[in-house]
């Protein structure tokens, strides 16, 4: 029987988000976060909140998202895509829109650890917070097939082993 | 075969970005309908380039393309469920099975799909439909793509390089799926290096070279044209087997004879090969 392109979309992305790991990703960083709030003084716990919460928005934004993009790209599936009556505002925005839900549970699963219940602001603030991040690394990604290109406009790493050779210890 | 042009391309010329020279410079040919064309032309040649400005995934390009009756700009997104694409890179979702990545491009069509147990089974891929895409094999993934392009039936077929890196066995199923889908009806666009497909499927094949049409003919007729028009026969003689040649166009004594003298072990005409032939009309090799 055939299904709408959106149903496809969600069925297929939930698929991926499975296969993938990010679901249980996403359950592991959940009890994670609430196993430090639970392990930190009660009254470290609502300041800790928004850092943590702030984490998990930018690995679903940064990490996930371009991973997900680089995968399809990597492997044909955009092209193939393009070559079908799939409009892409639709893929992206259910993407976006499924990796923003994931993060709602994460984050009503710290609020609660935390100890301050429901906070709407703080929800409607995960939420944009993905969105917005998610979106800005689609952008940063570009059309990358892979992360390489990205990877390699990042600032050096200050560990030693990439630190240039120093000339005062080359014992000439 | 029907009279009416499913592809015409005109004048065609295309320069990338940055680039001094044209990568296509006034390609001009026509694809009937229900005719397999085959694209024949070293790497480079502008073969890819011509099918990605057909299919809408190059801007910027100049002169005339016609795709089923309708000026390719002319065209929305509706051309996709009548036109199918088998790209030459494996394609597919590599955490999906591939009945799972047929039944997902299924549902982004606008029209009837295929029965997709019987597509997976067509190409071959029957006993690994429950299988995850990323452990198929490159040829595996060719025959979904080609599997994935004939989803929805579509009347106008671009197979690019459908039987690289497959098999004896499964390049000829590749050469019986193209053969059904011409007694459909459908047009197939075939961009390939091997001459054994384009020899056998295609209607009409045109050489590219350096973005330039070289010569665009059936495959016989080209054949013919090239060829030496000479019989070679391989024959037993008291020292071993030899091998002589005799001209087609009067009867040859000595022929007559070898074949009565049942020595015969091969007879062969000595028309030219289509890599041969495409050597000589453009001093390239494929």
């Amino acid at each position: 029987m055939r299904t709408a392109p959106l149903g496809t979309l969600l069925v297929t992305e939930v698929k991926h988000h499975r296969r993938y790991g990010v679901l249980a990703g996403l359950a592991a960083t959940a009890t994670l976060w609430a196993l430090v709030l639970l392990g930190l003084p009660a009254d470290w716990r609502g300041p800790t909140l928004p850092w943590l919460l702030f984490l998990e928005v930018t690995a679903v934004g940064f990490f996930v998202m371009p991973a997900l993009a680089v995968i399809e790209r990597g492997n044909g599936v955009t092209a193939a895509l393009r070559l079908t009556r799939l409009s892409p505002g639709l893929a992206l925005a259910t993407r976006v829109g499924l990796l923003t839900a994931l993060t709602l549970p994460v984050a009503l699963v710290a609020m609660l650890a935390a100890g301050v219940g429901w906070s709407a602001p703080v929800v409607v603030g995960v939420l944009l917070t993905t969105t917005l991040f998610s979106l800005l690394a689609v952008v940063v990604v570009g059309r990358s097939r892979t992360l390489t290109p990205t990877s390699a406009g990042l600032p050096p790493s200050p560990s030693p082993s990439s630190r240039p050779p120093s000339r005062t210890a080359s014992g000439s | 075969m029907s009279t009416d042009v499913a592809l015409r391309v005109k004048d065609l010329r295309y320069r990338y970005p940055g680039q001094h020279d044209f990568t296509l410079d006034a390609v001009t040919f026509e694809v009937a309908q229900g005719e397999v064309f085959g694209f024949l032309g070293p790497s480079g040649a502008g073969k890819t380039t011509t099918q990605r400005v057909v299919l809408g995934l190059l801007d910027g390009w100049e002169g005339t393309v016609e795709v089923l009756g309708r000026d390719r700009r002319r065209w929305g997104g509706e051309i996709f469920d009548l036109i199918g694409v088998a790209f030459e890179l494996p394609v597919g979702y590599p955490r999906l099975t591939g009945r799972e990545d047929l039944s997902h491009f299924a549902n982004l069509h606008r029209r009837p799909c295929r029965d997709i147990d019987g597509l997976l089974d067509a190409v071959g891929l029957a006993d690994a439909a429950d299988v995850l895409v990323g452990t198929y094999s490159k040829g595996m993934r060719g025959r979904l793509n080609l599997a994935r392009a004939l989803l929805h039936g579509p009347d106008l077929l671009f197979l690019d390089e459908p039987t690289a890196g497959l098999d004896p066995v499964n390049a000829a199923r590749v050469r019986d799926i193209v053969a059904s889908e011409r007694a459909r009806g459908c047009t197939i666009f075939l961009t390939t290096h091997d001459m054994v497909t384009a020899g056998t499927s295609c209607d009409r094949v045109a050489f590219i070279v350096d973005g330039r049409i070289a010569a665009c003919d059936d495959p016989r007729s080209l054949r013919v044209a090239h060829g030496e028009r000479r019989v070679r026969v391989e024959h037993r003689t008291a020292t071993g087997v030899t091998t002589s040649t005799f001209p087609l166009d009067e009867a040859s004594e000595e022929f007559c004879r070898l074949l009565a003298s049942g020595a015969v072990e091969t007879v062969h005409t000595a028309e030219a090969s289509l890599d041969e032939i495409f050597e000589a009309v453009t001093g390239r090799g494929l």
